[in-house]
């Protein structure tokens, strides 16, 4: 008869009374790990989207949105393609990759399209004494989070992404893959805009942004159907992390003025917002599991030793001393804990499975390392909370022992 | 050998304080049969506790071959105890939720013995003839079953002292005997022997009888 045993035929024997608080303390911690990894894999969406987009840092007009970006409607948000100039040839350091564009509201049989002018690499190369890769999509190297989310992957385009376009000939162009999907066009087809004929040199691979409905021609072709000249609406510009951090933003704008600098960042900012909302709402979890889980588990502790003190008194008798009887309270509460840590995990980890699609959108796995943290949580409650219980059965009076029943 | 030097053990209430033994001294020798007799609440039970290094008096000594038990951590006294002393009470104190086997099992490993074997522990139960109730749990057992099992429990250690509280007292007069006879036959063994007992022919078992009223021995 080892302690643990004895420990463990009372928990079975009286295991109806241990229900609640085991309830208690399992769902407090299955609703922290289900909040803890949904938010986990939301966070890494988020990385991941940000390593969709590519540039890390837009330079617009001032009266220029975000939002206008985005739905590539400029109107006559303008900045002027010297910039280009300027930025290449500053001694900004930190700029990993430029692509500066020229987008233009297009119909195409009654289909509202857009027909976004780009810079192919050659022509950085005889302008500009610029060292910097240059290309069209910009893909961050080194700094974007590696990113794993369970049902997306990224791998194809981001090698795609990471190509440069060598060359555009005047009439060449470039096809996402919605668009071109929609408009039933392969490569080396051919497709008139504004008159022009143009050929489709390549369809691109789907992205998940933007860029999947637009089509791509030679910024100079773009600005000359525009009726435009030496203008631009964005520079997409792939900053390293650490330069961003390190003031390339503020550099920047000083370098340019007159023109708008935004992180990409500012585009997540509300979903990294619900993650910190969800980041909070856990920590005040926390707090409530630690409290009601503690307290639940410590009122049980005392019933248990009130109604066992007879039973302490034997065990006295029988030659334990007091440290044995505070060891078989604390064991019996390092079961709780692990029990209730195991449960909290298993059943948290289904529940962010299953809630993970709905409420975030987004796939969610089981996060072996937060077992580990369950089960540290919930053994140190169990513990804390039956410290003083332990404490309180090694000076039970075991004259008990001597009175009839 | 084992001994009690004025010892006093008051108990704080409410309404003042109860004086549960009132300098009691006791000379107790190897291998003696004693029985401790006296009214309800005369400090019997409190007397033996007191003994059995179970809680400390007030005032006084209890001395186990001239080393004072209460000035012993509780460590060494609780090693003591578990060695030296086997207790038998009148409501058995069987643990609940162990077997037969269980319980005796507990009272050789709480006396520090490491590997609990059927051949400890079967004999044993042989000898009670409670052998084929070592799976059961106590409330399954009848009475006289289950104060088999306590003196099995306590026995087990082969302790040299044996403190019973009135351990027939919940017993029909039968089965009270067949008790009696163990408990006599331990005290033939050469084990020390206390019983505290209402029953005259109990008491009458015994080599000596101590009378004790209002927390003093009257009557050796
Ligand atoms: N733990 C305790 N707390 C307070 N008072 C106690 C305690 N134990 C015993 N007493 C009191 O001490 C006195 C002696 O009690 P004790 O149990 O020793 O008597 P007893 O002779 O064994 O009686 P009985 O024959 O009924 O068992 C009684 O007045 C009792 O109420
Ligand atoms: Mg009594």
């Amino acid at each position: 008869m080892k302690i643990r045993q004895i420990v463990i035929k009372e928990l079975f024997q009286r295991r109806n009374q241990l229900i609640s608080s085991l309830i208690a303390v399992s769902l407090g911690i299955a609703v922290m790990v289900a909040i803890q990894s949904i938010t986990y894999y939301s966070e890494k969406a988020v990385a991941g989207e940000l390593d969709a987009l590519g540039a890390n840092v837009l330079i617009l007009a001032k009266d220029a949105t975000v939002q206008d970006y985005y739905s590539a409607d400029f109107q006559q948000s303008e900045i002027p393609e010297d910039y280009v100039t300027i930025l290449a040839e500053s001694d900004i350091q930190g700029i990993d990759n430029m692509s500066p564009k020229f987008s233009l509201p297009i119909d195409l049989n009654g289909r509202q399209a857009t027909l976004t002018g780009i810079l192919p690499k050659n022509e950085f190369k005889s302008k500009y004494i610029w060292q910097g890769a240059l290309g069209i999509f910009s893909q961050p190297e080194g700094c974007g989070t590696p990113v794993n989310i369970p049902g997306v992957t990224y791998a194809a385009e981001t090698t795609v992404r990471r190509q440069v376009i060598e060359d555009l000939s005047p009439l060449e162009m470039l096809a996402g893959a919605d668009i071109a999907k929609i408009l039933g066009i392969a490569e080396n087809d051919s497709l008139v805009v504004l008159g022009k004929k143009f050929i489709i040199i390549a369809v691109l691979p789907l992205t998940g942004t933007v860029d999947d409905g637009r089509l791509f021609a030679h910024l100079h072709t773009v600005q000359e159907l525009a009726g435009k000249s030496d203008v631009l609406h964005s520079i997409e510009i792939v900053g390293c992390c650490s330069a961003i951090s390190g003031g390339l933003i503020q550099k920047i704008n000083k370098l340019l003025p007159d023109a708008k600098v935004v992180t990409i960042t500012q585009i997540v900012q509300t979903q990294i917002k619900t993650n910190t909302v969800m980041k909070r709402i856990s920590i005040i979890l926390l707090i409530v599991i630690l409290l009601v889980g503690g307290a639940s588990i410590a009122n049980y502790m005392f019933s248990n030793v009130q109604e066992r003190q007879r039973e302490i008194g034997i065990y006295l008798a029988l030659g334990a001393n007091q440290y044995w009887i505070i060891r078989m309270f604390l064991m019996k509460a390092l079961i709780i804990g692990i029990s209730g840590g195991i449960i909290g995990y298993l059943l948290g980890s289904v529940l962010a499975i299953i809630l993970g699609p709905q409420i975030a959108g987004i796939n969610v796995l089981p996060l072996p390392w937060y077992a580990v943290y369950s089960l540290l949580i919930s053994v140190i409650i169990a513990l804390i909370a039956s410290a003083i219980p332990a404490l309180k059965a090694a000076k039970v009076d075991p004259s008990i022992i001597m009175k009839e029943i | 050998m084992l001994q009690a030097e004025y010892i006093t053990k008051t108990f704080k209430r409410k309404h003042g304080e109860v004086i549960a033994l009132d300098q009691v001294s006791l000379k107790i020798e190897k291998g003696e049969f004693i029985a401790i007799t006296g009214p309800s609440g005369s400090g019997k039970s409190t007397l033996l506790l007191a003994l059995g290094g179970m809680s400390s008096p007030s005032k006084g000594a209890v001395l186990f071959e001239k080393n004072s038990v209460y000035n012993w951590d509780v460590n060494k006294r609780a090693k003591w105890r578990a060695s030296q002393i086997g207790f038998v009470f009148q409501s058995f104190n069987l643990i609940p939720y162990l077997t037969v086997y269980e319980n005796v099992g507990a009272g050789l490993a709480l006396a520090g013995e490491k590997n609990i074997s059927d051949a400890l522990i079967i004999p044993l139960l042989e000898q009670m003839k409670i052998a084929d109730r070592k799976d059961h749990l106590p409330s399954e057992l009848s009475v006289g079953q289950q104060q088999r099992v306590a003196l099995a429990r306590a026995l087990i250690k082969n302790p040299n002292i044996i403190f019973a509280d009135e351990p027939t007292g919940n017993l029909d007069p039968e089965t009270g005997k067949e008790i009696m006879q163990i408990i006599t036959k331990q005290h033939q063994e050469g084990r020390t022997v206390v019983v505290i007992t209402h029953d005259p022919q109990v008491a009458h078992a015994a080599g000596r009888i101590i009378r004790i009223a209002e927390g003093r021995i009257v009557e050796y």
